[in-house]
């Protein structure tokens, strides 16, 4: 390995531009963060040529395959399921269970969501429920709200226990080499308890909305519902098999990736979809911009910076007596910073310095697991912190009645206390069970 | 066949318009949607009947559960505003700006086409600058039944007089 530079060089500080400036266009919402992502690794590229210090072959390897993947079969796993009817009916099934009660309403909606959000992409399982949700409560007389911000916090929270619940805990087990029960049994109790404290905190919060009954009927018939329950029956075959392989993949060395294409495989064999109209409901766009970040800190790292800043953090870190107090920071400072910005750009460029720190020594596994809470729990707190969370004010936004908007100023009295609370159960569980979460 | 004398002739919607006048005029004439023209009388858009319920009354998160609901909907029923009230709302806060047209000398081929790229069951019928009228599905099914009603009313070739 080259060693690291103990001060900035001219190509760390081109390749620090660059990613400065696409950062601020991807945040910034200027242009679509895709386009932003394209544009900035095409100059990264271009500049490491002309610096020297980033090949075209060094692009495309810093693109993680696995995670690439692994993302891509999910999406076909969703994109084949929804035609089938099968989120609807479980929608209205759940909203007929609870036999007209507010608060049974919202956990049995939320409940689903996070389990779907577990395996599939909470993202498109909140895209799914959410305008499900509002005519089911549209139809009872109720507000929406209480159930949208619900799924929204309740998924976000649940997809932080597995490997593949959200893209950060992707690409953190794809570079740690974390497997799917290892991430399981790890972030499983923590956030097991996140949820729970998430879900009876807003049935707090939205005490007085849930105090009043419905007005309305719900005449919904799930089996109506259901277009194609034979291709659902497929469908949900194929994605049982894809979870059992999750649990033993590890055993048979399969890489996360593969397994889902394990599954997607079996579900087009079953189906025989029409691949043209399966591929084109992918969401393209999340893709390239997943690849695109990629290789924009694949340059940075190239240059030397990102091992400069860690080894600037291993002095600290590498005390074995600080190593708590430095995943407590980490999961802290990485909550925040997603509240208010795309967590997927920092968990990107975190990953090569956290990977850095373990060559200088480190027991990183305390920070990986600190940055995967930090990154998923910290997007609850605002109304843009995560995508899901977009989704919901969204939809909200769509009903058209006042009444029913989730402005900033509503997140931030029942969102924002939900991320302060989950946060301080997770580090305070952190503190306690510390040496659980440590390495070796 | 073409598509001259095939349009029926409508108002057009202005600025001062609202909805109440869109929605008469709409079922005088038995046309989904009229053009839309700016203070010189350019046609700068339209305003498609779809549209306008797609925005009032049939929202895109109601479309999901369509073929589940039952005849209970009345939660669902036109939103928080009334009738009148959405009557009286300006036909310009539902102009859309693309508007498929044709000449009197466009086919019938071509207006179907049209119809069928943009998602439109109609288009206008523009004779140079000026507006003549909407020419639709119906219309164009209208003019041929009346072709082949025509066709069997003359006589056979070999039954005319020299």
């Amino acid at each position: 390995m080259d060693p690291v530079s103990p001060s900035l060089t001219p190509a760390m500080g081109m390749a620090g531009v660059i990613l400065i400036i696409a950062y601020i266009l991807i945040f910034s919402e200027v242009i679509h963060r895709t386009l932003a992502g394209i544009i900035g690794a095409v100059a990264m590229i271009l500049v490491g040529l002309v610096g020297d210090f980033y090949t075209q072959e060094a692009a495309i390897a810093a693109i993680d395959a696995n995670t690439m993947f692994l993302l891509m079969g999910m999406m076909i796993l969703v994109s084949l399921l929804r035609p089938t009817g099968g989120f609807e009916y479980l929608a209205i099934r759940m909203a007929k269970l609870s036999r007209g009660s507010p608060t049974r309403l919202l956990i049995y909606l939320s409940t689903v969501v996070t389990l779907i959000s577990l395996f599939l992409d909470n993202v498109t399982t909140v895209l799914v429920f959410a305008p499900l949700t509002v005519v089911i409560a549209r139809m009872l007389g109720t507000t929406p709200v209480p159930y949208l911000m619900a799924e929204a916090l309740l998924s976000d929270t649940g997809g932080v226990a597995t490997l593949v619940g959200d893209p950060p805990n992707v690409m953190i087990g794809s570079a740690a080499q974390i497997d799917f029960n290892q991430f399981l049994f790890h972030m499983g109790p923590i956030i097991f308890v996140a949820w729970f404290i998430t879900l009876i905190l807003l049935l707090f919060l939205f005490r007085e909305d849930l105090a009043k009954p419905f007005s309305g009927v719900l005449d919904l018939d799930e089996a109506k519902a259901l277009k194609d329950p034979k291709a659902l029956r497929r469908i949900s075959f194929a994605i049982g098999v894809v979870i059992l392989l999750f649990f033993v993949h590890h055993r048979f060395e399969l890489f996360p990736g593969y397994v889902a294409w394990i599954g997607v495989a079996l579900a087009l064999a079953l189906t025989r979809p029409n691949p043209e109209e399966t591929l084109k409901a992918l969401d393209w766009s999340v893709l390239a911009f997943f690849a695109a970040l990629f290789i924009i800190v694949g340059g940075v790292q190239s240059s030397g910076l990102l091992d400069l800043l860690g080894t600037q953090l291993a002095s600290i870190a590498q005390d074995p007596d600080q190593i708590l107090l430095t995943a407590l920071a980490f999961l802290w400072i990485s909550a925040l910073l997603s509240a208010a910005l795309d967590n997927i750009p920092f968990t990107v460029t975190m990953i090569p310095i956290i990977a850095h720190l373990e060559t200088q020594g480190v027991d990183v596994m305390p920070l990986w697991w600190a940055l995967a809470m930090g990154v998923g729990l910290g997007g609850n707190g605002t109304h843009i912190g995560s995508t899901a969370n977009v989704v919901c004010v969204a939809e909200a936004e769509r009903t058209g009645v006042p009444a029913y908007r989730i402005t900033p100023w509503i997140w931030l009295k029942k969102g924002t206390p939900v991320m302060l609370a989950t946060l301080m159960v997770a580090s305070l569980l952190l503190v306690l069970f510390f040496p659980y979460y440590q390495g070796g | 066949m073409k598509l001259a004398h095939l349009a029926i002739p409508t108002g057009v919607m202005r600025r001062s318009n609202t909805l109440r006048d869109f929605f008469m005029e709409t079922a005088r004439c038995n046309v989904p949607g009229l053009p839309y023209v700016d203070e010189q009388g350019r046609l700068i858009g339209r305003i498609s009947i779809r549209e306008v319920y797609k925005q009032i009354a049939v929202p895109d998160h109601l479309l999901r559960l369509a073929d589940a609901l039952g005849d209970q909907t009345d939660n669902l029923d036109l939103p928080e505003i009334q009738v009148a009230e959405m009557l009286a709302l300006p036909v310009e806060d539902y102009r859309l700006d693309h508007m498929p047209t044709v000449s009197p000398r466009s086919s019938i081929v071509k207006a179907l086409a049209l119809m069928e790229v943009h998602n439109s069951s109609y288009v206008f019928l523009l004779d140079g600058e000026a507006y003549q009228g909407v020419v639709t599905r119906m219309v164009i099914a209208k003019r041929m039944i009346e072709c082949v009603m025509e066709q069997e009313r003359e006589p056979p070739a070999s039954d005319r007089q020299p």
